[in-house]
């Protein structure tokens, strides 16, 4: 994923139009393309995300929300077709670096679930007296 | 999008003008590089990604006019 970041947008644009925006001077193949519309397709789910927060009307947020799902998917579909062609290698997740994660994620659910617990036997409770103040009126 | 809304402030008529000129140069990139890729799929796919900026940028636009 880090890697995507090395590309950059204004060299990129440069260097289709025969600019001298390439750092490299080198003109850009297939994988150096795709790879730049990967991070564009990331740039603007970011922005989306960023402005559905900050728009105050529910019709905006709701147009914003709709077009990040769909960049969302585009960006996928780069994803994908760079992956098919092992230009953005993905490798599994080491079994102790997942028993890790799954040990603290399964102490946290408990955790939830205690304090879920909890909550309800309050709730419970303050019926009860509601109740009984109910009866007692 | 069509019909009118309520009266943009001006915080959502400023990230409207974000996400639309936003969408207007990814457009304008993806169709560019959409005649530079050599593989065809790939080729198809920049000009995929070059539509959808357009249509994303044309429901923002009708939004923004919408909003009038």
């Amino acid at each position: 994923m880090a890697a995507n970041n090395n590309w950059n947008q204004n060299n990129s644009w440069n260097q289709i139009n025969g600019n001298s925006g390439a750092q490299d001077g080198q003109k850009w193949n297939d994988q150096d393309i795709i790879g730049d519309l990967l991070l564009q397709e990331k740039q603007i789910i970011n922005s989306y995300g960023q402005n559905i927060v900050e728009g105050s009307s529910d019709p905006l947020r709701g147009v914003f929300q709709a077009h990040l799902e769909q960049t969302a998917q585009d960006q996928f579909n780069v994803f994908q077709q760079m992956q098919q062609r092992g230009w953005y290698p993905t490798s599994p997740a080491k079994p102790e670096d997942l028993q890790t994660v799954t040990d603290t994620c399964t102490r946290h659910k408990g955790m939830l679930v205690q304090q879920s617990n909890r909550a309800a036997s309050t709730r419970a409770g303050s019926t009860a007296r509601s109740c009984t103040i109910c009866v007692m009126t | 999008m069509q019909g009118s809304h309520a009266a943009l402030t001006s915080k959502d008529l400023s990230i409207l003008q974000v996400q639309m000129d936003a969408e207007f140069r990814a457009n304008r990139k993806a169709s560019a590089y959409a005649n530079t890729l050599s593989d065809p799929a790939l080729q198809g796919l920049a000009s995929t990604l070059a539509q959808h900026h357009k249509t994303r940028f044309d429901a923002l636009y009708s939004f923004l006019g919408g909003s009038k």
